[in-house]
């Protein structure tokens, strides 16, 4: 190779940190886009009550924020950190260490955006609701920036920890995989949880003697949500502290690669199903409250089922990985 | 090192195999997902209709799944038959 | 906007005194670095929190060029003030890396820190 190690090193280390900084950044601009455009909206509508919007606005933009702060710690550690070991193995994990941040920012950001549009939008309906709003807002965004804070573990873990001499040629693709399997993964239940807490602001605007039941029902359906997420962060953990014996074959890194590719766009569609399904619950029953242990039973069958997809990913990922 | 023709195909393989399980979750996950909302909708304005309607979503999501299912068959076949 | 400043002030002055007193109390243990990394990321988080408010004034009233400039400049600069903490953290020895991390949350886990005091005793409340 025509390069220094140190300036492989550096190179992926830039990468990593631009990657982690400029996708980080789109889910929270999404979000907190959305949250403004609903606060304008209900200023339009009940101009008088301007300050208690405003006031809950910008608390909900600083919560949704720390997704994408999240992702400068990271971009900042990755371009003014210099590695304590250097070796090529370093640099993939430096560039795993920015996908998997990248990547698992923008579930978060978007979603954590959705309750803070519909708390202000609610407070414009029903301005006598306004703390218990803002209180179930901020649980519903800060429960959305789970899957950027095991986004956040995972790249603190790989730019930290020395994997002293592992072979290179299998577990520069293990790193890359562990980085793509939790980002990817993230995005989904990141939305999901979004979509529920969105709907249980707007529920409770609605009718605001349902806040137990309507709160409740929105973090049942948000931890559901998340298993998508957990189980990439297991897969990520696996492919990360798992040895592999050195191969010169070109078959083994592909392999764990695609271990993590297919947990990774795998994780994506049952967390936005799994938010669906807990945004229809929480909708519901805030409008139907007699129901609530129904509405209940019927989300979690609907979520398991639709849970379903992500199980036959960590399936292939876990063949791909121990198997192959 | 010396690639081979067979060992590029094998490689192949892999990463389409993941891709194919990755990406053809996505599709299911998300159907099955608006399924459920949509039954707790019509539970929401419907409650007496709870078993008839558990009953239609879980046919719905059973159907949704196949393609999830086939998108796991052509995984499998990838990663044990190519 | 009254309604904001005293948002602003609460959560402001509670997330200084709270690190004030966590890190004076990290630098009678010993960690002096930790203390001040504590301390020096939570002032530049309530620093962002702030201008992040003060931005929504600074945005009215204007045409939409200069808005549109007057947003994208604020976003610049608060994030170019949260990388400073980072910075020094990591060059300077004095300041604990992990502590200033924390610091700069410092804001968000006071108002969540806030509004879960509130939920709880009136879930509690529903539930007798």
């Amino acid at each position: 190779m025509g390069f220094e190690v140190e300036t492989v090193i550096k190179i992926a280390a830039y990468t990593g940190g631009g990657i982690a900084m400029g996708l980080g950044a789109v889910g929270a601009a999404i979000g907190e886009g959305y949250t403004a455009a609903r606060a304008n909206l209900a200023i339009s509508r009940n101009p008088e009550i301007s300050g208690d919007i405003f006031k809950s606005m910008l608390v909900g933009q600083a919560v949704a924020e720390s997704a994408s702060i999240f992702a400068l710690v990271i971009a900042i550690l990755l371009l003014f950190m210099d590695a304590a070991t250097p070796s090529l193995l370093k640099a993939a994990a430096f560039l795993g260490a920015g996908l998997s941040m990248g990547f698992g920012a923008i579930g978060s950001g978007i979603g954590s955006g959705y309750p803070g549009g519909e708390a202000c939008f609610g407070i414009s309906q029903q301005p006598a609701a306004d703390s218990q709003l803002t209180t179930n807002m901020l649980i519903g965004s800060a429960v959305c920036q789970t899957p950027a804070i095991f986004s956040m573990v995972v790249a603190l873990m790989l730019i930290f920890i020395d994997f002293g001499n592992a072979p290179l040629t299998p577990t520069w693709a293990a790193f890359i995989g562990a980085g793509l399997s939790m980002g990817l993964a993230a995005i989904g239940s990141g939305y999901g949880g979004g979509l529920a807490a969105g709907a249980s602001c707007e529920g409770i605007a609605r009718s605001p003697q349902s806040v137990t039941n309507v709160t409740t029902i929105m973090l049942v359906g948000q931890a559901v949500s998340q298993t998508p997420s957990i189980f990439g962060l297991l897969i990520s953990f696996i492919l990360m502290f798992k040895s592999f014996p050195e191969s010169s074959m070109l078959a083994t890194p592909m392999a764990l690669l695609g271990a993590g590719l297919c947990m990774g766009f795998g994780g994506i569609g049952p967390g936005i199903g799994n938010g669906m399904a807990a945004e229809g619950a929480v909708r519901w029953v805030a409008r139907n409250v007699e129901h609530s242990n129904e509405l209940m039973r019927i989300m979690l069958v609907g979520q398991a089922v639709s849970q379903s997809t992500a199980i036959y990913a960590m399936v292939v990922s876990l063949v791909l990985i121990f198997v192959v | 090192m010396a690639i081979e023709g067979a060992e590029i195909v094998k490689a192949a393989a892999f990463i389409g195999a993941g891709l194919s399980m990755g990406l053809g979750a996505i599709g299911p996950g998300v159907g099955e997902g608006m399924v459920a909302a949509k039954a707790c909708e019509a539970i929401g304005k419907n409650p007496r209709e709870a078993g008839l309607l558990t009953r239609t979503m879980l046919v719905g999501q059973a159907v949704a799944e196949s393609t999830g299912i086939y998108s796991l068959v052509v995984a499998l076949l990838l990663l044990f038959v190519v | 906007m009254e309604a904001v400043k005293q948002v602003q002030k609460k959560y402001a002055t509670r997330a200084l005194t709270l690190s004030i007193i966590v890190g004076l109390l990290f630098i009678l243990m010993g960690q002096k670095s930790i203390g001040k990394g504590l301390v020096l990321g939570t002032v530049f988080s309530v620093l962002n929190f702030i201008l992040m408010g003060q931005s929504i004034r600074w945005k009215l009233g204007h045409s939409k060029a200069k808005t549109l400039s007057i947003a994208m400049g604020s976003i610049f600069f608060r994030y170019l003030l949260l990388a400073i903490p980072l910075i020094v953290a990591i060059r300077f020895e004095q300041f604990h890396l992990v502590a200033a991390v924390l610091g700069i949350f410092m804001i968000q886990l006071v108002i969540l820190a806030d509004h879960i005091r509130t939920l709880i005793p009136s879930i509690r409340r529903k539930q007798i």
